[in-house]
């Protein structure tokens, strides 16, 4: 029986392997992080600082991730005369240099901290994969019925000095105002 | 705050209010967890999805718009919460129920870890861990559609087949949750909880669809559905099914003579049936509404029946009615429910002077409620009560002779079930965690019962999730262990002194992502099952149901899943396992040492199609009289999504080696194995109006 049985897994594994060799050769799909992150490219696209930031464009975030592999793949690119930088920042500094910054849930048990520390500045935050609003991000990305959605705090936007275009407040799924 | 509730109001209506029954169901399934907490790199199931294929520079390109339409694949909050329930769920998605051609609940089941499937010609069979009674009519399973229980109320019946309440092509997704639940679930959640995710008008963008399938043996079958929403998330769906199959002849050599056509049953195998499937939701409040009927030809001449008879069958229907409301707020949820449900089922018998009618009604009404805190740091509380009615549970056989009838039972034994449970999960440290509850059911035609489980989840890393759970089920005895009585030869007698029986379950689930795409499960399990209500005789020959044996059951499970850029899958598991009935010191009856399963999915190169090949190993089995040999069963279908615009084809061949196999018998037939179909077609078209 034993001898069947490990006949038969041997003819299994090749068909694993042949599996594996066409996924190499295969092309790449779009998956969750590579969407989240063109469309981080696109929300920094839509949005204005009223202070423009110069020479770098910093995209904060506060740990490695999948997403933030994805997004530093956009390292270097030129937006509007500044180029895009991933800096990785704790949660109590580095805050100066950022433009835009990245959260997820796992932020939220510091988020009073956070918030205590981009006081004054003119920072985008977006937080990734939460729905419940939070007060302090101004835009939340997720994930509905296999399709990206986000939703925009407008309040929380302008209160920072930030604008974002109608383009994007159009496309949200909602938005506070 | 105020503005806070603005966005809830419009998140309710773009999330919640979609999918208010799932979100419940998912809330109970993982145990009370917030599904917004979810950690957002923990993919621990892969969904292969139909995607447009991008490289990294391209998809910066796409305007925003397009981006935004876009399917992505990755995990849904469910799935990511997945690490954190008391049990190592399970999940069949609908791409997996397309390229891999399932056409029943029990397919697709079939293909999950620890399951085995078994089918007499009649009804299939579930069977977990290597428990599997045959006729047991899967009443040590629970069957929730939507989170709405659907084992009727006197069979508890977890039906998988045909006569299963949802047409595949209604399934979003399936969920199997291994292992004893009745802390939470009760009676019925004995060896395993399955829950079928219904599509919304959502999962066809509000657009008519039909699908009609052509196969062997004269199957055919055709689904229409209309959905509609708006943009206020009122959502409205119908759908209708019918399915016919003439059947193909089958040899039993147990009947080969010439007095019994050789041993060929000719064209008894049939089968038809039919679904209708309503649902709604407007806010917080949501229908559904579900019916199928059936009818199935008795090939096997079970219970001494005439030989190749046509006139042997049996008829099943099902109707489940719920209504829901769901109000969520910041800290908790909360799900009030009343269910209204119905089966029939009536068996024609054939023998040479005469015909025996055996037939049941059961009906049911009952209300259930559910509340979801999550108030206090550290803490996610879940507490619900259920009450049913079963108002009616009637049973009645006769035999007609010539134009008389002979009533041999006509029996009605109402009952009523009433339970309360309540579930923490406690979060000791950011590493450990604790699932604790417990569950006490009454009912009024048997004992009453406590169920508690405990359940510890400790996640060294993000990667690994390593748990120990142990917990104590229970079953109540059905109405026909109780009370199916016809004192005749060939009968029965019932036994109003069962007693609920019980399983002690011991479990340690180790889940570990290897890679972003792949992961590894492994589960170790004990389960002491005690007080077995099983069939054996009353000392003078007659059989009756008595809370008998023991079983201990223990094994180990292995699970490997890797996804590859080009959406290609693979699923392999392997279980060993031992059942031994621990008052003979005998085997358990259909119960395989080892199941192996593989599920592939590859794109074909340069084509629209996907090539979905299946294999289910099941080891050799102890039949009632001699071994049912092992079997290695081969599947494969070629699935293209949009072949043309809007259509999806896809080519199934089934037992693509022709391998001759078969499942166990059980007392009713004389034969110790029921073959299985040999190859088999068939070929769906579907389309999107």
């Amino acid at each position: 029986m034993w001898h069947r049985f490990v006949k038969k897994w041997i003819v299994l594994s090749c068909m694993v392997f042949s599996a594996g060799w066409c996924g190499h050769a295969c092309a790449q799909v779009v998956d969750e992080w590579k969407a989240k992150a063109a469309l981080i490219y696109n929300l920094i696209l839509f949005t204005e600082w009223q202070v423009a930031p110069t020479e770098n464009l910093g995209i904060c975030v506060l740990k490695e991730s999948a997403l933030t592999k994805e997004l530093s793949k956009f390292q270097g690119r030129v937006m509007r005369n500044a180029a895009l930088r991933i800096i990785k920042v704790s949660e109590s500094s580095g805050f100066s240099q950022c433009s835009v910054l990245l959260m997820d849930t796992d932020s939220l048990k510091s988020i009073s901290n956070i918030r205590k520390n981009l006081e004054g500045l003119s920072v985008l935050t977006i937080m990734d994969e939460e729905d419940i609003w939070h007060e302090g991000v101004m835009i939340s990305i997720s994930v509905f019925r296999d399709r990206i959605v986000f939703d925009i705090d407008l309040k929380s936007a302008q209160a920072s000095r930030i604008s974002i275009s109608s383009k994007l407040l159009r496309l949200a799924r909602g938005v506070i105002s | 705050m105020h503005v806070r509730d603005d966005i809830k109001t419009i998140k309710f209506i773009h999330s919640v209010a979609f999918s208010s029954v799932t979100i419940m169901s998912i809330s109970r399934v993982i145990q009370g967890i917030s599904t917004c907490k979810a950690r957002y790199y923990l993919p621990l199931v892969f969904v292969v999805v139909t995607t447009t294929t991008y490289g990294n520079d391209e998809i910066i390109d796409l305007p925003i718009e397009s981006l935004l339409g876009l399917k992505v694949s990755g995990a849904s909050k469910f799935q990511q919460a997945v690490a954190n329930a008391p049990s190592s769920v399970i999940i069949a998605t609908q791409q997996d129920i397309k390229v891999f051609g399932w056409r029943t609940l029990g397919d697709a089941l079939a293909s999950m870890r620890g399951v085995q499937i078994s089918n007499d010609l009649n009804y299939s069979y579930l069977g977990a861990r290597g428990f599997a009674r045959p006729s047991d009519y899967n009443t040590r399973f629970l069957l929730l559609i939507d989170g709405i229980k659907a084992n009727d109320s006197l069979y508890d019946q977890a039906a998988v087949g045909l006569d299963s309440p949802i047409d595949m092509e209604l399934v979003e997704r399936i969920e199997y949750i291994p292992g004893s639940a009745s802390a939470v679930y009760g009676s019925n959640a004995f060896f395993g909880v399955i829950n079928i995710i219904t599509k919304t008008a959502d999962s066809f963008n509000g657009r008519p669809y039909a699908a009609v399938s052509i196969g062997s043996a004269g199957e055919r079958k055709a689904t229409a559905v209309l959905s509609k929403r708006d943009d206020e998330g009122r959502q409205f769906l119908i759908s209708t099914t019918t399915y016919r199959r003439n059947g193909n002849d089958i040899y039993f050599s147990e009947f080969d003579s010439p007095g019994t056509n050789n041993g060929i049953a000719n064209r008894l195998d049939s089968e038809k049936s039919g679904n209708v499937l309503i649902k709604g939701n407007a806010g917080p409040v949501s229908i559904l509404i579900s019916h199928v009927e059936r009818r199935k030809g008795i090939p096997t001449a079970s219970y001494e029946q005439t030989f190749n008879d046509g006139r042997s069958h049996t008829d099943d229907d099902q109707t489940n009615a719920a209504i829901s409301y769901e109000k969520e707020s910041d800290d908790s949820t909360l799900l009030g429910r009343l269910v209204w449900g119905q089966h029939r089922y009536n068996g024609l018998y054939t023998y040479d002077s005469y015909i025996n009618l055996d037939g049941s009604q059961s009906s049911w009404f009952g209300g259930e409620i559910n509340y979801l805190v999550n108030r206090w740091k550290d803490h996610k509380l879940l507490m619900g009560a259920e009450i049913q009615r079963d108002y009616k549970r009637i049973q009645r056989n006769s035999d007609i002779v010539g134009g008389d009838a002979t009533t041999n039972l006509s029996t009605n034994n109402p009952d009523t079930r009433v339970a309360a449970f309540i579930q923490d999960e406690i979060k000791l440290s950011k590493q450990f965690l604790v699932n604790v509850g417990s569950r006490f059911d009454y009912h009024s035609q048997t004992s009453s019962a406590f169920s508690p489980r405990l359940a510890v989840i400790y996640q060294p890393t993000s990667d690994t999730t390593l748990k120990v759970i142990n917990g104590r089920a229970f079953r109540s005895p059905n109405a026909y262990e109780m009370f199916y009585q016809v004192d005749a030869p060939g009968g029965q007698l019932g036994n109003t002194s069962l007693q609920p029986e019980r399983v002690r379950s011991h479990e340690f689930v180790w889940e570990q992502l290897l890679s972003s795409s792949s992961r590894f499960t492994t589960s170790a399990f004990h389960n002491q099952t005690t007080n077995l209500i099983a069939l054996t005789d009353d000392g003078l020959g007659r059989p009756m149901f008595k809370n008998l044996n023991q079983v201990d059951t223990q094994g180990i499970e292995f699970e490997y899943e890797n996804t590859w850029m080009n959406r290609a899958n693979l699923k392999f598991s392997q279980s060993w396992q031992r059942a031994k009935d621990n008052s003979t010191g005998v085997r358990a009856v259909n119960s395989p040492m080892s199941l192996s399963k593989l599920n592939l999915q590859v794109p074909v190169a340069r084509t629209p199609f996907i090539a979905g090949l299946e294999m289910r190993y099941v080891g050799e089995r102890k039949g009632l009289a001699g071994n049912v040999s092992s079997y290695l069963l081969t599947n494969l279908t070629l699935y293209a999504s949009q072949i043309l615009k809007d259509c999806d084809l896809s080519l199934s061949i089934y037992n693509l080696l022709d391998k001759q196999y078969g499942d166990p018998g059980a007392f009713e037939h004389r034969q110790n194995m029921l073959i299985q179909q040999g190859r088999t077609f068939r070929m769906k078209l579907s389309r999107s109006f």
